[in-house]
């Protein structure tokens, strides 16, 4: 009888989801762009997604006339190939100015629940007026010339149009807040789901991680290290948000692993595609993943305000191996290649 | 098998309209149990559903069994849990009569419900925030 019961229910289930999936808004727009096993994102109510703000913001995001001195562009320390990261252990500003920290990732960035290394940012829109307007160090240079910027997009008729077409509701539409809104929007398609990771878990795919990625993919996420603890969810990263899903706490988005030199709480990154972002932590320190899974194996660096998740642990070469063999698993070269995510000015 | 099985597979062949086209007599019970879904009528729906499935035959049925259970692995993990319980079950009730199964096709089978019950349970944090998080 239990049985029945339960069968019945998930047949009940089944259908009764239908109709609650079919009235969330973004449903339409991510349905060919996400796999199953993906969640639908949260999208601002005040910035609703679509095509032509997409393709709009794909243009802005790869434009260097964005920058002050018409020479940087977002894509310039997020490149496509390197996961939208930019290979250096210090993100460089438009005028050459070094950055504390390393550029951080875009990908499946629509899941973050908040923003920046240990900024408490709530939203792509509000994270973006940092690199554009920040003056210690400079880096996109935009803060004093914001008319000289805005005047390079609106006296070339192209772009005037495909301002026009992704905010057909504004008399004016060459703004920096409609600048912000169609790079987010941009930044929300980015999406890496094909992954060997993904094939071998969510596809079945028996031929899609070798045996020692596996014997790794057991360490992730055994009790003895502990890994996904930190690097959870559908992004491999610390807290993300989701249709469905509550705020979390936001001082729980962040912890001290350990690595810098001063006491700092740093979110968990994701580790999608993870092989291709280093050098690795918020200030680019550690060159490979083999050194980064010996310095959480060690526990970090002895200091008192340190993390209680970073008790360090025990794992042998061989192990070692695996874990990282595991993590180059999550590198989605589709991902890295695709066309829709690439720079429209390179001919 | 389990009805409970049955029912995973009865949810893939709905999902997956091509599934069953290679089987009238199938097709034509999976219309009659459609047809008692919409209407609520649960109990007959799995009579049906077991008489469509009860057309597939040994080693394609376990395959069916597996690809209903990644239906269910990315759509609801809660669910799928309870089909590999099921899996679980008629694997440990079949080791000495394998319904006709060669002892390789069996043991390729029980080492798949093996790897994925231990996958499923190593990943349950895939599906939500870290309970640590909160």
């Amino acid at each position: 009888m239990r049985t029945w019961l339960a069968a019945a229910g998930l047949v009940a289930w089944f259908l009764a989801a239908l109709p609650i999936m079919a009235q969330q808004p973004a449903v339409d727009f991510f349905s060919t762009r996400l796999p199953r096993w993906f969640p639908l994102p949260k999208i601002p109510v005040d910035n609703p997604i679509t095509e032509s703000k997409v393709e709009l913001g794909r243009q802005l995001f790869y434009d260097v006339r964005l920058s002050g001195n018409g020479t940087y562009s977002c894509g310039s320390c997020h490149q496509q190939a390197l996961a939208f990261t930019d290979g250096l252990a210090h993100a460089l500003g438009s005028t050459g100015e070094s950055h504390a920290r390393s550029t951080m990732s875009l990908v499946n960035v629509v899941y973050n629940a908040s923003f920046g290394w240990n900024e408490r940012l709530s939203s792509l829109e509000a994270q973006m007026e940092v690199p554009m307007h920040n003056q210690q160090p400079i880096e996109m240079g935009f803060k004093g010339r914001e008319v000289e910027v805005l005047a390079r997009f609106r006296a070339n008729d192209r772009d005037a149009g495909r301002f026009r077409a992704a905010f057909p509701e504004d008399e004016s539409p060459v703004t920096l807040p409609n600048i912000i809104k169609a790079i987010a929007s941009f930044e929300r398609v980015l999406i890496s789901a094909d992954s060997p990771f993904d094939r071998y878990v969510f596809k079945d795919d028996r031929t899609a991680m070798s045996d020692s990625a596996r014997r790794g993919l057991a360490l992730f996420f055994s009790d003895r290290l502990r890994c996904s603890e930190c690097h959870g969810s559908i992004n491999l990263s610390g807290p993300t948000t989701f249709a469905g899903t509550m705020p979390s706490d936001p001082e729980a988005f962040f912890h001290d692993t350990g690595i810098a030199a001063h006491p700092a709480k740093f979110r968990a990154p994701t580790l999608r595609n993870i092989a291709v972002t280093s050098p690795y932590m918020h200030d680019g320190s550690i060159a490979t993943l083999a050194d980064v899974v010996q310095h959480y194996a060690r526990g970090g660096r002895p200091r008192r305000e340190k993390s209680d998740r970073v008790p360090g642990f025990a794992i042998s070469p061989s192990e070692t191996d695996d874990l990282v063999a595991f993590l180059r698993s999550l590198t989605d070269e589709a991902f890295l290649t695709n066309p829709a995510f690439s720079d429209p000015h390179i001919k | 098998m389990s009805r409970l099985l049955s029912t995973a597979l009865a949810l893939l062949v709905l999902t997956s309209p091509n599934a069953a086209q290679t089987d009238a007599r199938a097709n034509e019970a999976l219309k009659a149990g459609i047809k008692r879904l919409e209407s609520a009528e649960y109990a007959d729906a799995l009579k049906a559903f077991d008489k469509a499935l009860d057309t597939y035959a040994g080693a394609r049925r376990l395959e069916d069994a597996k690809r209903a259970y990644m239906q269910l692995f990315v759509g609801n993990r809660n669910h799928a849990n309870v089909v590999m319980k099921a899996m679980k079950v008629w694997v440990e009730t079949h080791r000495d009569d394998a319904a006709g199964l060669s002892a390789a096709a069996f043991a390729e089978f029980d080492a798949w419900v093996r790897e994925r019950d231990a996958l499923a349970e190593a990943t349950v944090n895939l599906v939500h925030n870290s309970p640590d998080w909160k």
